[in-house]
């Protein structure tokens, strides 16, 4: 029973898949390019060198945290969109804490930028915890303000305090090498970075922390019902807040990674470049499993590396990916109903066990009745 | 009057305007009950749609209607999302965001090569209006968008006190079962508010792009979705408190783009700042009375005197005059700062949401 | 705006007796449960028609039928002789069918007559609010209903929110009024009046049908009854002939609903006691209106103390105030010998309580989560299935399937959501759950409501077992015959005071109804 399940679920997850790349192939006509020619394309442009193919598997590493991320928070009856606000300021704490390692000996290094991505993500998202749980303001709204708000700190500090290219350019200067993260050697490029370990090691890490630890409990509790985690002594509010400011603490390292062990060894305004938000798609396609999110973030990726090299090779606008990830959330909405025969989804029940404080939309579980 | 002069209020009513229709539309859906959290990539789709067609056509009403079916189309989505497959209002709303993105950029980058920048919409003087001094040039020396814009807020307060349909929408959001139970389709309604919501959306989002600045530019609404929902939730569901929360967010996003340019920061602005939190304070106050709880009372004098505080610093401040700069981006932030501060000013407040916002509605449960 | 129904009740009126709603052989299926089965209903034009059943019997089924919310699978509705078929609740309403639901269709934050205009609009800038005034005004005429029309329905008392949904019914042309369980948020006061309206209502020449399983009521009132079981019909006919013992047979069948009276306890000390407890009724406002005031109660060891009341008489904030949930605002409570001052639910359950609450889904159980770890809620978060913040989950399913096992749990396996099972298998899951620690203290708020029989039954033997432990029951019920029969004594709570405390061997229907009504001091 449990297996049918299962196919029945695979099989959804194909037929978005599918349903998806119908909607590329009908773009790419719209626009005039043979399907064929911008297939090999991306196949070449994603997995058919070995150099390619790290620049895919590296690209994963930042979606999946975000996606993680995601998955914890919703796990815990919560919704926020914060991460690219997030990723902005992990990625400049990390930065700011990164251009005085030079002296470092590398792993203590790499030790120290990743804290400072975590802790960077943790206090941006600690703003949005803190809103919604003492002052009442909507989560998702105060995180699409603070992303806004981030947008505009990380613009200021590569053109002020981090500024330090020579030539004037809004970005950092460039990353001394003993911070850099380590990458294998072997590929031409060195584009395989060896935080791609980051990818089993974190989706079962997140696994095990839901499944077999108490926090996890009762953070899924929390989530499940809040009444009820109140009832037995649970307090649902601190769930929340640990899981808003973890799920920050995962962006934020998201944001240490797409600066060091990123293509290019300085910090820009526009470092970000859609991770929080494609993250987000990543859990939603893998439907918040966390295992399945490896599997989406690499296809996500693949999306993205293969979109660039899509528009090198044949001039096809490389927001085609964008277009995909956004109709690729949609489809596995409307798959979700389809394969739940229009009654909730699992995201659907979670928001009918919100809870009102303040301006938090709430719904208190509707009980039916026999 | 220094940099609060008639030009400044002209370029703060010209922010204000789409900001103001597009949560006008946001509040009737939410008041229905279906909160869309997308409205960013709806303004978007309103202002690739406007530019589309405007660049096809070259009038700029036509413009104008393109920017509304763009709206509609992604509000005809959203109601497919929220209202018939009862998903997640809020997971519709990021997929909203993205695609509203990402269809954008990817159509502008397809479509034209090379930008295209047209006329903004023209001006037009009422008479006799637009001779009175200040007012006139300021508020009746617009172009037809904002005029139409007031229209409409006007005719849906009309609409939410004074009609049948106004009552059915309210007790939508409220109580879907007693709508269910007067034999009004619920469906019906939200349906009404989320496309009315999409109207509204797209055509503020073509004046952005057309009727503003005659081009359009990758996310070019740049957060102006995410302000209008701001404005709803700290306008307490009620077009008053979101009339004015829009009017505080454009005057300080206008005060920055004048700010960006002065360079020193006068000292108008520190009194005004002052002006403004004494003003907050005094509305507190009037409301504090009526509130009968110790913690509440207590909660407002500590916030009295954090603001009395605030005050005095600005009063020194606009004595002392210091040469004080700040960089152009962190006055871009200003605007969504201030939302903030709002929402978390307004705290728990008295005038909650609808009860069924956000909440798909299963007839079973009646 | 629909057009009133040319055949008013007024007119109707003289034709008593002629059939106003005709039910043949309404059979509903959901999946291979059978709802109703072959049913058939008479309701005649001036009549009070009691519809009788235990909970689950297919009452709420039929009248949504007959309100147009399902349509039958099979048979057939006659209104007025005529066949017709409603495939919408608008249907029903427009042939003058109307329902007042046991939770009032009402929106809170609109005004009375606001909610009197809600109504379907041809034009959109249609204004109803005339109409609504001048038809709340002519029912108010013709039966004496009168309403506040500019009041918030939020300020409205529970009695005047009820009337105003009878007057919407009427506003809309109403005919055939059917009464969902009315009485369950009504003192014994306001029960009056509203069987004195729904008489009146009869002699206008409209049909009312009363949905209820409190035998009283329906003595007082009804001129013919029909019961259900399982879906079918058991039984028919006039009041006039028919006594309580021969319709609580066709309810419940051949088994008696009486259980055997409860063997009499040893009350050791006190393990619960409160003092002059007083509690707002809005938290933010704690010098607003009281919900609880000067509350003495003691509750010894052995000893099941029932705590009577109709709904809404402070019962769910006392619950609330002992669990730290919610503030008091003065008074001391003891758990278990020692001072209970700093409560939290976490303190409450550390000082060896336990609680049944009495809204299972919205906060007893996690509906999406297995059926173990509902059980094992609270133990898997201390030791020994917690170790340093990890889950022995093993042992906790082993733990689970132990309870499961005790307390009757029937599921294929502890790994099921717990939301899939049945009513009583989610209360005995809850049950375990709370028993398995074995309490000096359970609150058990409404521990059978919605649950069969049988279900009910083993609810009650577990309470009994655990008083014979020696454990302390505070039960919470508002229905006076389960309180009589399953308290040692019995503490009758109105309008957020005690009014007295009773030996339940002196306790009767009769004298708990009278310290209900004795001191009806608003707040």
């Amino acid at each position: 029973m449990l297996s049918k399940d299962l196919i029945m679920r695979l099989l959804v997850q194909v037929g978005v898949a599918l349903a998806a790349l119908a909607v590329g192939a009908l773009l790419l006509v719209a626009i005039g390019v043979a399907p064929p020619d911008a297939l090999h394309a991306f196949w070449s442009g994603t997995f058919g060198t070995p150099t390619n193919a790290g620049t895919t598997l590296t690209q994963a590493v930042p979606l999946l945290l975000v996606a993680l991320g995601w998955i914890l928070t919703t796990r815990a009856g919560r919704l926020h969109v914060g991460f690219p606000g997030q990723i902005l300021a992990g990625g400049s704490l990390a930065t700011a804490v990164g251009l005085q390692c030079g002296s470092l000996p590398g792993p203590v290094a790499v030790v120290l930028i990743a804290i400072a991505g975590i802790g960077g993500g943790a206090l941006w998202a600690g703003l949005t915890a803190w809103l919604w749980a003492s002052r009442g303001v909507l989560e998702i709204v105060s995180s699409l303000l603070l992303n806004l708000v981030a947008i505009q700190v990380a613009d200021w500090s590569v053109r002020g305090p981090l500024q330090g290219s020579l030539d004037g350019q809004p970005q950092s200067a460039n990353f001394p090498a003993a911070a850099l993260w380590p990458s294998v050697e072997s590929i031409p490029g060195r584009t395989l970075s060896y935080d791609v370990v980051l990818l089993p090691v974190c989706a079962i890490a997140v696994v095990l922390l839901l499944s077999r630890t108490a926090f996890g409990f009762r953070l899924r509790v929390a989530g499940g019902n809040q009444e009820a985690a109140r009832w037995s002594g649970i307090d649902p509010v601190r769930e929340g807040v640990a899981a808003i400011v973890i799920s920050g603490g995962f962006a934020g390292l998201a944001g240490a990674a797409l600066l060091f062990a990123g293509s290019a060894p300085w910090m820009s305004d526009g470092f970000e470049a859609g991770v929080g938000f494609n993250g987000i798609a990543v859990a939603l396609l893998a439907r918040n499993s966390p295992v399945g999110a490896v599997a989406t973030a690499v296809v996500f990726s693949a999306l993205n590396v293969g979109g660039t090299a899509m528009q090198a090779q044949l001039d096809v606008p490389s927001s085609l990916a964008s277009v995909l990830q956004g109709a690729v959330i949609v489809l596995v909405l409307v798959a979700a109903v389809v394969l739940h025969g229009r009654t909730r989804t699992p995201s659907a029940a979670k928001s009918a066990a919100r809870r009102r404080s303040g301006v938090v939309v709430h719904s208190g579980a509707r009980t039916e009745e026999a | 009057m220094g940099i609060f002069d008639v030009a400044f209020l002209v370029s703060a009513i010209t922010i204000a305007a789409p900001i103001l229709l597009a949560a006008t539309g946001e509040l009737v859906s939410e008041r229905a009950g279906v909160l869309n959290v997308g409205l960013e990539g709806v303004l978007l789709v309103g202002a690739f749609g406007g530019y589309l067609v405007m660049a096809g056509t070259g009038n700029i009403a036509v413009g104008f209607l393109g920017g509304i079916v763009g709206g509609l189309l992604f509000g005809v989505l959203m109601g497919v999302l929220a209202i018939e497959t009862k998903v997640d209002q809020i997971v519709s709303g990021i997929a909203l965001t993205l695609l509203g993105y990402g269809l954008t950029a990817f159509l502008n980058d397809d479509v034209f090569s090379k930008p295209r920048a047209f006329d903004p919409l023209p001006r037009l003087a009422i008479p006799v209006l637009s001779d009175v001094p200040v007012l006139g040039p300021a508020l009746f020396t617009q172009d037809a968008f904002i005029y139409a814009t007031a229209v409409v807020v006007v005719v849906v307060a009309l609409a939410l006190t004074r009609t049948t349909w106004g009552i059915n929408l309210k007790a939508t959001g409220e109580s879907p079962v007693s709508v269910d139970a007067a034999g009004v389709s619920v469906r019906g309604l939200r349906w009404a508010g989320v496309l009315f919501s999409g109207v509204c959306a797209g055509a503020a989002g073509a004046y952005i792009s057309i009727g503003d600045v005659g081009v359009f530019r990758e996310a070019m609404t740049g957060g102006r979705g995410y302000l209008a929902i701001a404005a709803v939730l700290f306008g307490g569901w009620r077009l008053s408190g979101l009339g004015l929360a829009v009017a505080i967010f454009a005057v300080t996003d206008a005060t920055q783009l004048r700010l960006q340019a002065v360079g020193d920061i006068p000292r108008e602005v520190w009194v005004a700042a002052a002006l403004l939190i004494l003003v907050a304070l005094g509305t507190r106050r009037v409301r504090s009375a009526a509130a009968t709880s110790r913690l509440d009372r207590r909660r407002a004098s500590a916030a009295g005197l954090a603001g009395l505080a605030a005050v005095a610093v600005l009063v020194v401040l606009a004595i002392v005059r210091p040469a004080v700069t700040l960089p152009v981006s962190l006055w871009l932030a200003m605007p969504y700062v201030l939302a903030l501060v709002a929402l978390a000013a307004e705290g728990k407040r008295r005038h909650k949401a609808p009860e069924a916002l956000a909440v798909p509605y299963l007839r079973s449960e009646v | 705006m629909k057009t009133r129904p040319d055949s008013g009740p007024a007119r109707r009126g003289t034709g008593t007796g002629a059939s106003a709603l005709r039910l043949t052989g309404v059979t509903k299926r959901f999946g291979s449960f059978v709802a109703n089965d072959a049913v058939d209903l008479d309701i005649a034009w001036g009549e009070i028609h009691a519809l009788l059943g235990e909970n689950g019997a297919g009452k709420t089924t039929l009248m949504r039928i007959v309100t147009g919310l399902y349509t039958p699978d099979e048979g057939g509705i006659e209104l007025d002789g005529e066949p017709v078929r409603f495939r919408k609740p608008e249907h029903a309403l427009r042939a003058g069918i109307g329902m007042v639901h046991q939770h009032f269709t009402l929106v809170p934050t609109l005004t009375e007559l606001e909610n009197l205009a809600i109504a379907p609009a041809a034009v959109p800038w249609r204004n109803g609010l005339t109409e609504a005034r001048r038809r709340s005004q002519e029912v108010a005429t013709a039966t004496g209903l009168r309403i506040t029309p500019d009041r918030l329905v939020a300020d409205a008392s529970v009695g005047e929110r009820q009337r105003l949904e009878i007057v919407k019914l009427l506003c809309r042309g109403a005919r055939i009024l059917i009464f969902d369980e009315p009485s369950a948020a009504l003192s014994p006061g306001e029960w009056d009046e509203l069987a004195n309206l729904m008489r009146r209502l009869a002699a206008d020449g409209h049909a009312v049908i009363l949905i209820s399983h409190k035998l009283s009521e329906v003595f007082s009132v009804a001129d013919r009854y029909t019961v259900l079981r399982r879906g079918a019909v058991s039984g028919s006919g006039t009041i006039a002939e028919a006594t309580p013992d021969h319709l609580v047979t066709l309810m419940v069948g051949d088994r008696m609903a009486d259980r055997p009276p409860l063997p009499a306890g040893t009350p050791g000390p006190a393990v619960l006691t409160i003092r002059s407890l007083d509690v707002a009724r809005d938290d933010n406002q704690p010098a607003g209106p009281k919900a609880l005031q000067g509350i003495d109660l003691e509750v010894r060891r052995g000893e099941i103390l029932g705590i009577a009341g109709v709904a809404g008489s402070g019962q769910s904030e006392l619950v609330e105030v002992l669990m730290g949930i919610r503030p008091a605002l003065s008074g001391a409570i003891e758990l278990a010998g020692r001072p209970f001052t700093h409560r939290s639910p976490r303190r409450f359950f550390r000082a060896g309580g336990a609680v049944i609450p009495e809204d299972r889904h919205h906060a007893a159980i996690v509906p999406g989560m297995t059926l173990w770890e509902n059980i094992t809620l609270r133990s898997l978060r201390s030791a020994p299935l917690n170790r340093q913040g990890l889950l022995d989950v093993r042992a906790a399913s082993a733990e689970a399937r132990r309870l499961m096992n005790e307390f009757d749990v029937r599921a294929d396996s502890e790994n099921l959501p717990i939301g899939r099972l049945s009513g009583g298998n989610q209360q005995k899951a809850v049950l375990a759950r709370e028993l398995s620690g074995n309490p000096a203290l359970l609150i058990a708020a409404q521990p059978v409501r919605g649950l069969d029989v049988r279900a009910a039954d083993f609810v009650y033997r577990s309470l009994v077992a655990h008083r014979e432990r020696g454990g302390a029951v505070l039960l919470i019920s508002m229905d006076l015959d389960e309180v009589i029969s399953m308290s040692d004594r019995i503490a009758v709570l109105a309008h957020g005071r005690i009014q007295g405390v009773v030996e339940a061997a002196k306790a009767t229907r009769a004298n708990l109804g009278a310290l209900m009504t004795s001191s009806g001091e608003a707040l």
